[in-house]
């Protein structure tokens, strides 16, 4: 990557700081947890037992973090090279993300040293969504890394000693490049639709109005345009400089794409609710089924900044686009898990202060990391 | 003092013992302490209503329960209140002298009468079964009822049967209720029943001038008004599931609920366990023994006393586990307002960098 | 830039396509992937007609697994309003309309179970003789099963450090081994729970409806049994079944369709990913197009 360079600048400055102090948070309520089990810091019980950390931690997480997966799929599948300036912080964005989710699975689980069992051969249980979720995120984090060395590598490549030894790896990783970029496209697509599929056994405990065979489709379809959003809106966070015609043009391209793919997951949501029967449940304006409203509300505002050519000019249209379509992709996961599920009549959870500060804290954490990296290592490209 | 005629208890009663015995009463009737004085007083009225008692095929239990009341002496007391004309166990008197006494009586306070009936009354072969005097039983009972005011039938046997109903009923022992249709009929079963639970009639009758409140059977309502199980001292070991599983075993010696080892208790109504008998006011799960039915017909003499009891109705415990409990956790305060800042802090991020970003729709 | 965007929904309806078919293909997935009853299967029947509510049940599988009494929310000893983790098993009660009625809630023991399908390190299994046992050894505290069962058995240690599942296993090492039979039904006084092959089990619920069809109406002995076994169908079939003359609904059975969530859900991984053979294809093809635009000219 010829273009792309470390941004630079202050490491302490005042908004990691503050992201650090989050952290901290986090790891005195997490030193809790360990010391006294979950219940003690989370709201988590027998009737919800999944809450904040696993919907929001793995799942919302997993999502928001896709950029990697659709432009690795645009950049090396569909061959389009000028968006190979995202694929970097796409990837390192994913990789910490990702990383983290799987982190998350340390503190979210009773029994943390039996994840082990996940790569034990006795304990491997196949037929399981989850299981297949966490090989594959597993095998996903590894190719990330892979994919995010050469990033690594440049950095300490000037330096004398290791020059020679890096480039050498630098060659090797470029040559198995669409190895790895395969491996790219094809886990996250096999773990989105796993972590869709995990809904598959809650039968009716999931309303109708999410519940559906098609339910791993739709985490796919859902993922692949949320991780252009993600692409676009981080982009625009990052960019000082929107005179380039070319470069908004990009953006604009992957939202419209994005806007696309939303378009076939709005229409095969849709299906499958009145295939269920269940047009009527949204209409009885309780809680689930305002919050089902809502995601719609937000996808259509998203599409609306992004509706056409002229309105995909703004970068101004572009993040809010962006903002709202993603919005409404992390509400979904919401809704399928915490919203959308019921197990007991009457049953409601709320997150707890320690629990919401720990799940904030790690992602304030995962903040730090990347806005640090990217000061100090050639991931984005800006002119 | 007290006199009667033939009698051979003689014993004083005083005031005191009045209101003794009118507090009692209150008590078993659920009355409050207030209608102790009218108790009292209607006890020591002078014009008393004369009471024939007759004994059939009986073991004379009844009588002798109410002998061995205490605190007052309450067979002298109750001697005192009424006036009693005819009892074959108390009178001195035997043979012809008694029944001229028995007829003598009937004349004299012919249709003002009370007919005590202790015993069931046996209807097979024209009831030669019990005979007194050269007469049956029945014939004897629809003799003396004829002109009575009122029956009361002391005792399961004359209540329902009692034991010698007991299958295969040889003798077609009845209670009085089978026989006489026209009068009214008060019922006081038990093997024995608690004396108080006589007694309290007799006073609330001479009080009041009515009988109490009875149900279908003829039972007042006050001491059969209740199933033993929602009275017992040991129904929260059945509410919880603590059971003796044997005599002599861990549950049992615990004071567990004697259900399974055949409490009839859930299908007999009763007050035993409220007003317990004998002056220690016990009653025979106090002491660990399952209840068997005595006072019920279809229950005791009937089904056997280990066999398992059918449970008439069910009267859960408040705490009782439902079929929805919910499993909320409520949210904090603090919960809901770090929720509502972090999605705020989120929405307001996006909101300013949009403001910031070229909004210009031309290219 | 037509020829590109054909291309781009080339691939992704070529992704798509596998993953679209699959509910197409469920039927077919379903039928080898049903777990069935078996013969030797061992369970229990419940007649909440015969339940006195007693919770001797309760009291004996708290003694046989040496479980602690609990304390309820408001302090009251010994009375627990749920399963939970020193609760595993539980009689409720129902007031309504028909009456009061008890229902007993434990581990179904389902003859095709989420839990089993959806555990990922093999905690939970289904053994030879039908029970689903639970191995804490296996299991890593997901809590999967907690969110997959249908009957929401499955209760969580939260505030144990490093906590275990806990759940009704038909007293399999304790009662079971000593006695033959799980405490819950050796210690029912009145027989609403009793023991034995399903099958059996099975052919008796059925028997006692039947006897009760034929009495009439005004007999003293006509129970009025909801004219069903409850497990029977029910989530593809469970090994406790029920009989109740209160809509099974009404006591917290919930109302559920003749096939398991399990087969459902198994069907579809399956068709997707049995022997990994859809994803290596897919992974193949794309390493390809990869390679080839790695070598070939860029075309932006």
């Amino acid at each position: 990557m010829e273009h792309a360079k470390p941004l630079g600048g202050k490491i302490f400055t005042p908004p990691i700081l503050f992201l650090s102090a989050l952290f901290l948070i986090s790891a005195y309520f997490l030193v809790l947890r360990y010391m006294n089990g979950i219940g003690y810091v989370s709201n988590l019980t027998d009737n919800q037992s999944w809450g904040l950390w696993k919907v929001v931690g793995v799942l919302i997480g997993a999502a928001f973090v896709n950029g990697g997966y659709v432009t690795a799929f645009f950049v090396y599948i569909m061959n389009k090279g000028a968006y190979h300036r995202f694929v970097r912080q796409a990837v390192l964005f994913s990789l910490l993300g990702y990383s983290f989710a799987g982190l998350s699975l340390v503190y979210d689980t009773g029994r943390y040293i039996n994840l082990l069992n996940f790569f034990i051969p006795k304990y491997m249980q196949p037929n399981s969504a989850l299981f297949e979720v966490g090989v594959c995120i597993t095998a996903y984090i590894v190719v990330l890394a892979i994919e995010f060395l050469p990033t690594l590598l440049e950095k300490i490549m000037p330096d004398g000693k290791a020059q020679e030894l890096a480039a050498t790896l630098h060659g090797f990783l470029n040559k198995i490049l669409f190895l790895t970029v395969a491996f790219g496209v094809v886990l996250p697509t096999m773990h989105q639709s796993g972590l869709g599929q995990l809904a598959m056994l809650f039968g009716q405990k999931l309303s109708p109005l999410w519940q559906t065979p098609l339910i791993s489709l739709l985490y796919v379809v859902s993922s692949i345009f949320m991780g252009f959003c993600i692409v676009t809106a981080l982009e625009c966070v990052y960019t000082s400089n929107f005179k380039k015609k070319e470069y908004v043009n990009l953006l604009g391209t992957m939202m419209k794409v994005a806007g696309y793919v939303a378009i076939l997951y709005i229409i095969l949501r849709w299906i499958e609710v009145v295939r269920n029967g269940a047009v009527g449940q949204a209409f009885v304006f309780d809680m689930k089924a305002n919050f089902f409203w809502l995601e719609w509300i937000l996808i259509i505002v998203g599409l609306y900044y992004v509706r056409n050519e002229q309105a995909r000019t703004s970068p101004k249209n572009l993040f809010l686009g962006a903002s709202f379509m993603m919005s409404s992709g992390l509400l979904y996961r919401l809704n399928t898990y915490i919203i959308g599920y019921q197990s007991v009549q009457g049953q409601s959870y709320f997150p707890s202060f320690p629990e919401l500060m720990i799940s904030v804290g790690m992602f304030a954490l995962q903040l730090v990391l990347f806005i640090t990296i990217v000061k100090i290592f050639p991931v984005m490209e800006k002119e | 003092m007290i006199r009667s005629k033939n009698l051979f208890v003689e014993k004083e009663v005083g005031r005191r013992d009045f209101l003794k015995l009118s507090t009692k009463v209150a008590t078993v009737l659920g009355l409050s302490p207030a209608f102790i004085p009218q108790f009292s007083q209607a006890l020591e009225k002078k014009d008393k209503p004369a009471v024939i008692w007759l004994h059939f095929q009986e073991c004379t239990g009844c009588t002798e329960s109410l002998l061995r009341a205490e605190g007052p002496d309450l067979a002298a007391v109750i001697l005192d209140v009424i006036s009693l004309e005819y009892h074959e166990t108390l009178f001195a008197a035997a043979g012809h002298q008694i029944e001229e006494q028995l007829h003598a009586a009937m004349e004299r306070y012919k249709g003002a009468y009370v007919l005590v009936v202790e015993g069931s009354i046996p209807t097979k072969e024209n009831g030669h079964y019990c005979m007194i005097g050269g007469k049956t039983a029945l014939a004897s009972l629809k003799e003396v009822a004829k002109d009575c005011a009122a029956i009361i039938a002391i005792g399961s046997c004359a209540s329902w049967g009692g034991i010698p109903s007991s299958g295969p009923n040889p003798t077609g022992a009845v209670g009085v209720g089978e026989i006489i249709k026209d009068k009214p009929i008060v019922t006081i079963p038990g093997c024995p029943p608690s004396p108080y639970n006589f007694l309290s009639t007799v006073v609330h009758f001479l009080t009041f001038g009515k009988l109490p409140t009875l149900d279908k059977l003829g039972r007042p309502l006050f001491a059969y008004g209740r199933l033993i199980h929602d009275q017992c001292e040991r129904r929260a070991h059945f509410d919880a599931g603590r059971f003796a599983n044997e005599f002599g075993d861990e549950g049992h010696r615990e004071g567990y609920c004697l259900y399974k080892l055949g409490c009839k208790g859930p299908s007999t109504y009763g007050n035993c366990p409220e007003i317990g008998f004998n002056r220690e006011k016990t009653w025979p799960v106090n002491v660990g023994h399952p209840c068997f039915g005595c006072i019920e017909s279809q229950v005791g003499f009937n089904k056997s006393i280990h066999e398992l009891s059918d449970v008439l109705f069910t009267t859960p415990p408040q705490q009782y586990a439902q079929i929805e409990e919910t499993g909320n956790t409520t949210p904090t305060l603090i919960g809901v307002g770090a929720v509502g800042a972090v999605v705020g802090v989120a929405a307001t991020a996006v909101a300013m960098k949009a403001k910031k970003l070229p909004g210009s729709e031309e290219g | 830039m037509n020829i590109k965007r054909r291309n781009f929904l080339k691939g992704i309806a070529g992704a798509g396509v596998g993953v679209a078919a699959s509910p197409l293909l469920t039927s077919k997935a379903l039928a080898s992937e049903v777990k069935k009853l078996e013969a030797n299967h061992i369970g229990m029947l419940y007649d909440a007609t015969k339940c006195i509510g007693c919770k001797s049940c309760e009291v004996a599988c708290k003694k046989a697994n040496n479980m602690p009494v609990e304390y309820d929310a408001e302090g009251i000893y010994d009375a627990p309003r749920d399963l939970s983790k020193e609760s595993l098993n539980i009689i409720k009660l129902y007031k309504g309309p028909e009456g009061i009625s008890f229902i007993k809630r434990q581990c179904m023991h389902c003859v095709d179970p989420s839990c089993v399908s959806g555990c990922p390190t093999s905690a939970l299994n289904k053994t030879a003789n039908g029970i689903v046992t639970y191995d804490k050894d296996a299991c890593c505290g997901c809590r999967y099963c907690q969110m997959n069962c249908p009957f929401n058995i499955p209760k969580f240690e939260f505030d144990d450090f490093y906590g275990e599942i806990k759940k009704c296993e038909l007293c399999r090492t304790t009662n079971l081994v000593e006695n033959g039979q799980p405490a819950c039904t050796e210690a029912c006084p009145t027989g609403a729970v009793i023991f034995g092959k399903v099958t059996s089990l099975l052919a008796e619920a059925k028997q006692r409806l039947e006897i009760d069809n034929k009495r009439s109406a005004n007999s003293a002995d006509k129970v009025n049994y909801i004219n069903q076994v409850y497990g029977e169908f029910e989530g593809g079939g469970t090994s406790v079944l029920y009989l109740s003359k209160v809509p099974f609904e009404k006591l917290g059975l919930p109302n559920l369709p003749d096939y398991s969530q399990a087969s459902l859900s198994e069907g579809i991984q399956h068709t997707l990913y049995q022997g990994l053979i859809a994803p290596a294809v897919i992974y193949a093809g794309l390493a390809a197009i990869a390679f080839k635009n790695r070598s070939g000219k860029k075309e932006d």
